[in-house]
């Protein structure tokens, strides 16, 4: 069974999150802010780490260039979701390092599942 | 100079010719009387000894006479050889001249006024331009400076007496990177006469504070040293104002969707969950109709944010057509389907078009909005149809059998928050969707037009360009697949 992080601060999209990934056959697991999603991200257990860019503690952005600069050994695949407008050095540094960026307001949980599924195959 | 001068010089070139003929006359004449008297009455030596006299007395008038009507010639020659910049020849001293004088000097001065007028245009010219508080950069045909103005050297912040030739780039920065020089030259090859660079950074190139200007690019025809003239104009504080309004709506936007994604999120959990309610499974219809209305409108917001702010750079890619646009009318379909409506679709062939899918994504689903909101009158299904329109573009047709548009409305209907006043109250919106549309479709080089009859229907149209495969500088896959939710890397790239 796939392990899933989901670094997302906000409750209720973190709860619809759990429920989608869960009905589907993934193993997720949540973590409220950027630190305890770095701290669980580095155990490398996790084959998918959904990373909200802007949470509390470490931002997501910080988050993806530890772990993908400073940890080659991690080879988790992880997906950048956020609601909001980046500017052009962070989206720059974002498409080089993520395997994938999601608009949240612009996905339901299930087709969120849906492009979870085409990148874990 | 006085037409008079010339027959004056001539006169006095041919009295001064007859007074020495005169005199040595006299000189012929004395001499023999001379040789006779007081050296010899042999005849032969009286000729031999006159003849001599007369012709030494001759080569001296002779030379005279020559030294005489040539020397305005002289003058006047010696006045064009000072005029060039490369020789020594000193001033003509005019005041020494003998005759002519006025002639002369009327012929030397027409020689300097015709000379010194374009240095005086000149520098009248570089007079005014240094007065204009706006910086102007004239560069040769290699792209060096040939002209900057006071305002231009304070731009760069460059010694107001300083001569410069050298790279523009070496003197200036441009934010980004951007090559205008390469942009101005493809300007120049579409044939104008002028270009306009929008938001240009500019910055001196010890500096990395960028100044927002809107460049003009002018091309003068018959200026040898300048081949490119730039006139900017200070935008910055319009460009940091929009800049500032960005911020906002972006901060905006982003603390609307939140919620949004809640909501929709949960709608989907409800519509799961009340599969086996019919009534309560209608209601759930309505209410992700109505979220996918409103998560529409927040997407339009931060796009017109975007087209004001000129921020709208694409990136194409090859794009299955066809099926982007079956993707955007399922996307559509849960609104259609609460209003009664279906969407069907007719291609004439499969199309491949050259189009970023995500902004693109948009202009569909704004059209098929629009279609859906103006005819709620009836059940007639909304039409699209995707062919090509025999120039190398895609055409793509979104058509309706509803209110239609009336003709007074028809020309602003691609205007920012046009509305027909009719039925403003009844139809919900905010006049964004074609602004957006329009602009979306025009940067991708095509074009978007719409036929409609009031009572009738519309039928609204945009072009594409064909993908062409022959030009793909990357015909292979793309390493990144957007689409309007987001973006995945294609990761069949990155196996080993």
């Amino acid at each position: 069974m796939k392990q899933i992080l989901i670094v997302e601060d906000e409750k209720f999209i973190s709860e619809l999150y759990l429920r989608a990934l869960s009905k589907a056959g993934y193993s997720p697991t949540v973590a409220g802010d950027g630190d305890k999603g770095l701290e669980l991200a580095l155990t490398g257990k996790y084959d998918i780490v959904l990373l909200d860019i802007m949470v509390p503690g470490t931002l997501g952005v910080d988050v993806l260039k530890i772990i993908k600069n400073d940890h080659p050994e991690i080879k988790s695949q992880i997906i950048i979701t956020t609601n909001l407008e980046q500017d052009e050095v962070t989206r720059a540094e974002v498409e080089r390092l993520a395997d994938a960026y999601i608009i949240k307001a612009e996905v339901t949980p299930k087709e969120l599942v849906g492009y979870i599924d085409k990148i874990k195959n | 100079m006085k037409r008079g001068h010339l027959s004056k010089f001539v006169n006095q070139t041919q009295n001064i010719a007859f007074i020495l003929f005169a005199i040595q006359s006299l000189i012929a004449v004395g001499a023999w009387i001379a040789v006779e008297l007081y050296i010899t009455s042999d005849t032969l030596l009286q000729v031999g000894i006159t003849a001599s006299v007369v012709m030494v007395t001759s080569l001296i008038t002779g030379t005279k006479i020559i030294s005489y009507s040539t020397e305005p010639t002289r003058k006047i020659a010696q006045a064009v050889y000072y005029l060039d910049p490369g020789s020594k020849t000193a001033a003509p001293d005019i005041e020494k001249i003998k005759i002519a004088r006025d002639f002369t000097q009327g012929l030397i001065r027409q020689i300097y006024s015709l000379n010194h007028q374009p240095v005086v245009q000149k520098n009248l010219s570089h007079h005014l331009l240094d007065s204009i508080n706006v910086p102007i950069i004239g560069l040769d045909h290699n792209n060096n400076i040939s002209y900057l103005n006071k305002a231009a050297k304070r731009l760069g912040d460059l010694d107001q007496n300083g001569s410069f030739t050298q790279p523009f780039h070496e003197l200036f920065n441009v934010e980004h990177s951007r090559d205008i020089l390469k942009i101005a030259e493809q300007e120049r090859d579409k044939l104008v006469t002028s270009g306009l660079l929008k938001k240009i950074g500019l910055s001196g190139k010890n500096s990395s504070q960028y100044t927002y200007y809107d460049i003009y690019i002018n091309y003068p025809l018959q200026e040898d040293e300048v081949d490119k003239l730039l006139v900017c104009y200070d935008q910055h504080e319009t460009y940091v104002d929009q800049e500032d309004s960005f911020g906002f709506v972006s901060l905006a936007v982003h603390e609307l969707r939140t919620p949004l994604t809640i909501i929709r999120g949960f709608a989907e959990v409800l519509n799961e969950e009340t599969e086996d309610n019919k009534e309560l499974h209608a209601h759930v219809t309505k209410l992700r109709a109505s979220v996918d209305s409103l998560s529409f409108f927040v997407s339009n917001i931060l796009h017109v944010a975007r087209f004001d702010k000129q921020k709208v750079s694409i990136s194409t890619s090859k794009t299955n057509w066809n099926q982007l646009v079956e993707e955007a009318i399922k996307s559509m379909h849960a609104r259609a389907s609460s209003h009664g409506k279906t969407i069907n679709l007719v291609a004439e062939d499969e199309f491949f078009a050259k189009a970023e899918p995500t902004t693109i994504n948009e202009v569909l689903v704004n059209l098929l909005d629009n279609a859906i909101k103006y005819s709620m009158n009836n059940t007639e299904p909304i039409e699209v149809k995707i062919a090509t329109s025999g120039n190398g573009m895609i055409e793509t047709t979104v058509s309706d059998k509803g209110e239609g548009i009336p003709s007074s409305v028809m020309p602003y209907i691609f205007d920012k928050f046009s509305r027909n006043h009719r039925n403003k109250s009844r139809v919900a919106g905010t006049g964004l969707g074609l602004y957006i549309a329009k602009s979306i479709v025009n940067a991708h080089g095509g074009t978007i037009s719409a036929r409609s009859q009031e009572g009738k229907g519309s039928e609204f149209m945009f072009t594409l360009p064909l993908y062409d495969e022959s030009s793909a500088t990357n015909p292979t896959e793309p390493a990144i697949i957007r689409g309007s939710h987001g973006w995945i890397k294609n990761h069949t790239l990155n196996r080993n």
